[in-house]
């Protein structure tokens, strides 16, 4: 079985300013408790997490299946997400770098989903003057 | 051995002289809907997004994350050499030109100054490779931009116009701004007419830019003198003997691994300025220990690419701007100018307009230090004003910019070449006066913000100089006809050969080189 808890320990750089924080546990039938680095499941949870925190929401929210499946064939993204996925253990110094790559990895995350909302066909249809969808 | 602009056009016109041509071509064909439906220009796809675009956009460098370019473990030069030189290559049949934006310019007879041979040895040869791929443009009767025989060229669009009209009144450059001159089929009763998918760098739907598989490989591909051989990676050369004359070519089946030996009367390198230089250096054995065909030593030296930059703005004067016209190829106006160093010194740079409608939003790239709410308005505002210029200078040759044997090799665990390349003051100083230049002809053209940037080495894609051509032996690799001085049997026919790299676009006298060279062989060979 698998739960997903949202904290707010972490703040996201542009995205809606809402702090993330995803930990995933899977209980096996023991009942023992372990995080798990990557699955599907989980890059979605986060995935559909951001694009709901994103102002691009009423638009991104339809193409939700297929930004998870170019995010997963971009390396870039991808890492991006699975660093933000495997959150933030460090302490000292090292927890100030970790700090800001997490910060750099949601701002390339926000840039992503941007680009796909200026790529739309409802965006698009609007920035050429066809007026039928709003922006 | 290549496909590309030279490979392709020599190995027609030979086969069509009816002399036994083998094409060795290290990659596979694209399959046929490649443009079409598996990776179609625009953001047709996956919004435009491939799986090497990387955030935040560079739109300028953004063209060059197709995924059709090779990467660190296929291409000629090794991963380490890329932050100096930027090697852009396609291992496929046609090499370069799946993704060629199709500019064809002739070089003017001042531009043969450092050749072995001038213009009017190219002169007819210009004009049967321009009626052989069509190329569009008018007559400007320019001394330093020699007419061609042209199809017509698409008109210019609103925003071209602006440009061109600010070139008329900026004094001082020497600016002329003409329709642009591509191998480009424009004519509205050919079934491959251009059908304005936007840029051609990021491939064309419609075969309408020229391509050897799209344009001439059908006239030959069923006749019994004539075989392509995809797959096939040219590794080594086999010889020389005691004549001097190689004894074949060792080639690496990229689907089996098995290595076979290929011998002919003749053999022509046209694998491109890095590729070529690489397959002689790895051919080095006892005769000839620095590298096949380098008695010279020129093998590898020398490399030239245009030193490049570009500018990005917005043309206040289309704000708003809902007229109907055709968005066409991307960039429909040349610009010929001649831009100042400090020390009051010109030079001639080329340049080229690109305006397109942004399916592909990048001009985000340029609007992150903007709050997100006022982007929707800037975007739409950006539109129809999104306008790039290019200009490219002449390259100044450097000896030490050479190639050498690295440590690395591909994952066929053939050695790759290092690139050792640093760009001369002259340069430096070449792209700051482009820049300057471009500033001043977008602000008289109603450019706001303007973000200008030099390229990146090796992002000007047009590879030279390698294996120089000369008129001793001493001095370079080939003679006027292309035949290696060391090797009687052996010819080098691309952009390696190419001695000095004037501020024009130099795929078209490649391939002129090449029609050339055909004539040349068939004649000799038979």
């Amino acid at each position: 079985m698998t739960s997903v808890h949202f904290s707010e320990s972490w703040h996201c750089h542009r995205v809606d300013k809402i702090s993330i924080q995803i930990e995933m546990h899977r209980e096996n039938q023991t009942g023992d408790r372990r995080i798990f680095h990557w699955d599907s499941e989980a890059y979605q949870v986060l995935l559909g997490h951001l694009i709901a925190k994103s102002p691009y929401f009423r638009v991104l929210r339809k193409y939700e299946q297929q930004i998870g499946r170019i995010a997963m064939q971009n390396p870039q993204i991808s890492k991006a997400l699975s660093r933000i996925y495997d959150g933030n253990t460090s302490t000292g110094a090292k927890r100030k770098s970790a700090h800001d790559t997490r910060q750099h990895d949601l701002f390339v995350i926000d840039c992503f989903l941007e680009f796909i909302y200026f790529a739309t066909d409802d965006v698009i249809r609007e920035l050429s003057g066809d007026k039928t969808t709003a922006v | 051995m290549g496909t590309g602009a030279a490979g392709g056009l020599l190995a027609y016109r030979l086969a069509l002289a009816g002399l036994r041509v083998i094409s060795l071509e290290q990659g596979d064909a694209l399959p046929e809907d490649y443009f079409t439906h598996q990776n179609p220009p625009g953001n047709a796809k996956d919004f435009g997004l491939r799986p090497g675009t990387r955030f935040p956009i560079n739109p300028h460098e953004f063209p060059f994350q197709h995924e059709l370019y090779a990467g660190a473990a296929e291409r000629s030069s090794s991963e380490e050499s890329q932050s100096n030189f930027r090697q852009c290559q396609i291992l496929r049949l046609n090499g370069l030109l799946n993704l060629w934006n199709g500019i064809s310019l002739r070089l003017a007879p001042a531009d043969f100054q450092s050749w072995p041979l001038g213009y009017a040895d190219l002169e007819s040869h210009y004009g049967q490779v321009e009626r052989l791929i069509h190329v569009c443009g008018t007559r400007e009767n320019l001394p330093e931009l020699p007419d061609g025989e042209f199809i017509p060229p698409k008109d210019l669009r609103p925003a071209d116009l602006l440009v061109r009209q600010a070139a008329l009144k900026l004094n001082g450059f020497d600016l002329k701004a003409i329709p642009n001159r591509k191998a480009m089929e424009t004519r509205a009763e050919k079934p491959n007419r251009c059908v304005s998918s936007g840029g051609c760098v990021a491939g064309c739907p419609v075969n309408s830019i020229y391509k050897f598989s799209t344009h001439l490989w059908p006239g030959i591909k069923d006749l019994d003198n004539y075989t392509l051989s995809l797959n096939s990676k040219a590794l080594r050369f086999l010889g020389p003997d005691a004549a001097g004359r190689v004894q074949g070519v060792e080639v690496l089946d990229t689907q089996t691994r098995e290595i076979r030996r290929v011998q002919a009367k003749a053999y022509v390198l046209a694998a491109g300025a890095l590729e070529t230089p690489r397959i002689l250096l790895n051919s080095a054995g006892e005769s000839c220990s620095s590298g096949l065909a380098n008695r010279s030593g020129w093998v590898g030296r020398g490399l030239l690419d245009n030193p490049k930059v570009l500018l990005t703005t917005s043309l206040w004067k289309l704000w708003g701007s809902r007229a109907c016209y055709d968005p066409g190829h991307g960039d429909h106006l040349l610009l010929l100018a001649r831009a100042k160093l400090r020390e009051g010194v010109t030079f001639r740079c080329m340049g080229q307009l690109v305006h397109q409608l942004p399916a592909v939003p990048l001009y985000l790239g340029y609007l992150h230090k903007f709050p997100q709410r006022l982007r929707p308005l800037l975007a739409k505002m950006l539109y129809r004003s999104y306008t790039t210029l290019a200009f490219f200078a002449p390259a100044a040759p450097e000896p030490g910019n050479r190639l050498v044997l690295s440590s690395h090799q591909d994952h066929y665990g053939v050695p790759q070449v290092d690139v050792r390349y640093q760009e001369s003051e002259q340069e430096l100083a070449m792209k700051e006066a482009m820049l300057a230049l471009g500033r001043k002809l977008l602000r008289k053209s109603s450019g706001t913000l303007i973000f200008g940037e030099a390229a990146h080495p090796g992002l000007g894609i047009h590879y030279a100089g390698t294996c120089r051509m000369s008129a001793s032996p001493g001095a370079g690799v080939v003679d006027e006809n292309l035949r290696t001085f060391d090797h009687s049997n052996l010819f080098i026919c691309d952009g390696s050969v190419i001695p000095a790299l004037p501020e024009k676009h130099l795929t078209l006298t490649i391939m002129a080189l090449a029609h050339r060279l055909g004539e040349h062989l068939s004649t000799a060979v038979q």
